[in-house]
């Protein structure tokens, strides 16, 4: 079906089992997207996914995301992208957070595909999610004490040497 | 009877024997290290780390225009690297909105599909090096340098290509770029069928591969496979096929998906 | 038109000839042994490892320069082919991998990544391998065509023919292991 009926048929059962104003939908290019409050983000994925009409049974993929100029309460992001292969339909969920509170739930018990997802977004965000079987640094050193995804972190190695600023138009 | 069985799985833990499979080993093909608990020559667990060669591509595209991203995309999946330059693409173009000649769209389903095949040309042979057979290698590798020359044609690069243009490709295939496809395409089948013979039937090589690694197409849903692997779980599902782009809904092909239960 | 090309069949070194008899000096000869039966460890992480295999196959064949067995195992090979980026976390693995192999020792740095960094000026990247261990040859590109990683072995090659056999027990060589922090 087109995507804005997909999304408000998503939507409709949405505020029909959780409640008026939980979500809000909105149609991006060819996505519909959710945006929750991180409270009700394990409940709205399981319910998105045993659902017999819904049946997103496949994660396609996580990420956090980092918006410095953003309002404080909407400073960082989760995105969650699932999938259903029978009919072919796409959603995607947007949970945001602010930096004093990164916290979350974990989604491993729905599908173990999330385990390294989730260290990737702790890895690189701070993202800590609870009931995560071992939350560790993924792709980073172990011994690497920031998290470098994060706006405020410079992408050039600090100990470079001989690539001076100056030559290069920085 | 519960009790005796953990009595003897614990009884035959003590007999595992530890093995690094360190970040250099010839046969992982790309650096991640696995600590495997093995049970002879079974392996029951594994740790698995990665990050060996964490290029840091997603900060670096922070700060580098859009077409200079491209080439950072050349270098993800590096076996073939046309596929990512369509991707990132596509999806400027999608934010733009932009529509690209049918003309365009053919030739970059051209490219695509023969790096494809190029990308398969590695993973075939390196399987069958890794199992002990080493001509197939040889002989395919030859094919894999007619793609080399075809793309050379198109772009000037043999390996991180760097193809076209975002809102199309930057020139149009000269005829000598036509001459070289039509000679890969009239010789190439031959050779696989060649390869084919000398490896897939071969009595060793389904010895150490057949019943090796299984996934079944349950667990392939939960970890989120995708690709080749996916379609050989089981799962008959293919993106050209579901989600098609640049075009791909005028072709006709076959998508092969694997059929073993498990 | 014929042109006058000096073509060498088969090379050999200066010496006294004569019938059933080759006189020369020992490190000439041992400089030619050794050049032309080098045994490299391909540590090949990403796609200057492509470009490796495109080298090793039958089109551009490296085993021509007598490279036919590629040792896995550091313990027994002469030439360590580094191809491709090295990150901070491999950069250890690297150091102990140069460690373990037995002396002589040579060192070729294949493409950019490895050289310099490459297009990779991040906070996770080694900017070049020549931090960690000392390299003989460099060899640019990104990916360097087959020819010019045969170049740049050709280039180890001579370097392998004309050292002197005391090098690897003099002061410099000492010096120059100082540097990097390897005894």
């Amino acid at each position: 079906m087109i995507v804005s009926e997909l999304g408000q048929y998503i939507q409709d059962k949405i505020v029909a089992k959780f409640g008026e104003g939980t979500s809000k939908l909105e149609i991006h290019y060819d996505f519909p997207v959710l945006i929750v409050s991180k409270s009700l983000v394990y409940d709205l994925l399981d319910f998105l996914k045993n659902d017999e009409s819904l049946a997103f049974n496949y994660l396609t993929t996580m990420c956090g995301a980092h918006y410095p100029n953003a309002h404080t309460e909407m400073e960082f992001g989760l995105m969650y992208q699932l999938h259903n292969f029978e009919n072919n339909n796409r959603v995607r969920i947007k949970v945001f957070m602010p930096k004093s509170d990164l916290n979350m739930k974990s989604m491993t018990p729905l599908w173990p595909a999330a385990n390294w997802m989730e260290r990737e977004a702790y890895d690189f965000y701070g993202f800590i999610f609870s009931g995560h079987p071992n939350l560790k640094r993924i792709l980073n050193m172990d011994d690497m004490n920031y998290h470098p995804m994060r706006k405020e972190y410079p992408l050039e190695d600090a100990t470079r040497h001989d690539k001076e600023d100056k030559y290069f138009g920085r | 009877m519960d009790i005796k069985q953990s009595e003897i799985l614990e009884a035959a833990e003590k007999n595992f024997s530890v093995l690094n499979l360190g970040p250099t080993h010839p046969a992982t093909h790309g650096i991640f290290q696995n600590i495997l608990k093995m049970d002879g020559e079974i392996v029951m667990e594994a740790e698995s780390t990665i990050g060996y060669i964490h290029r840091a591509f997603e900060k670096i595209a922070e700060r580098r225009p859009y077409n200079q991203i491209t080439t950072l995309t050349d270098r993800l999946n590096y076996c073939s690297s046309p596929i990512n330059n369509m991707a990132w693409h596509m999806t400027v173009e999608k934010l733009i909105n932009a529509e690209i000649p049918k003309r365009a769209q053919y030739l970059r389903v051209i490219i695509m599909e023969l790096a494809r095949i190029a990308d398969h040309i590695i993973c075939d042979t390196v399987i069958a090096v890794d199992t002990g057979a080493a001509t197939g290698y040889f002989h395919l590798f030859q094919y894999r340098e007619m793609i080399y020359e075809i793309y050379e044609e198109v772009c000037g690069a043999r390996l991180t290509t760097n193809i076209g243009r975002i809102g199309g490709l930057e020139r149009d295939f000269s005829p000598k770029a036509w001459e070289k496809l039509r000679k890969f395409m009239s010789t190439f089948p031959a050779a696989l069928k060649e390869f084919d013979k000398l490896v897939t039937r071969n009595r060793i090589f389904m010895d150490r591969t057949i019943g090796v690694g299984c996934v079944s197409k349950e667990m392939a849903m939960k970890y989120s496979f995708s690709g080749p692997n996916m379609r050989a779980a089981g799962i008959d599902y293919d993106v050209r096929a579901m989600n098609p782009y640049s075009s791909y809904e005028d072709f006709e092909f076959d998508i092969p998906v694997g059929l073993a239960e498990l | 038109m014929k042109k006058n090309i000096d073509i060498n069949a088969a090379y050999k070194p200066d010496g006294i000839e004569g019938e059933g008899y080759f006189l020369t000096t020992l490190d000439k000869v041992v400089g030619l042994g050794r050049k032309n039966s080098l045994w490299p460890l391909p540590f090949a992480t990403s796609c200057c490892g492509i470009e490796f295999m495109a080298t090793m196959a039958a089109g551009y064949d490296l085993s021509r320069f007598g490279s036919e067995r590629l040792s896995f195992s550091p313990r027994q090979a002469d030439l360590l082919m580094v191809m491709g980026t090295i990150s901070k976390k491999m950069g250890p693995i690297l150091r102990q991998v140069y460690e373990q192999m037995a002396e002589p020792k040579w060192v070729l740095s294949v493409g950019a990544c490895a050289c310099s960094g490459g297009i990779f000026d991040s906070y996770s990247v080694l900017q070049g391998i020549d931090r960690v261990i000392p390299v003989d040859v460099y060899v640019p590109g990104c990916p360097p065509r087959p020819e010019q990683i045969i170049e740049g072995f050709m280039k180890i090659q001579h370097l392998v023919e004309t050292e002197s056999l005391r090098r690897r027990e003099s002061e410099e060589y000492k010096k120059l292991l100082g540097t990097y922090g390897i005894q």
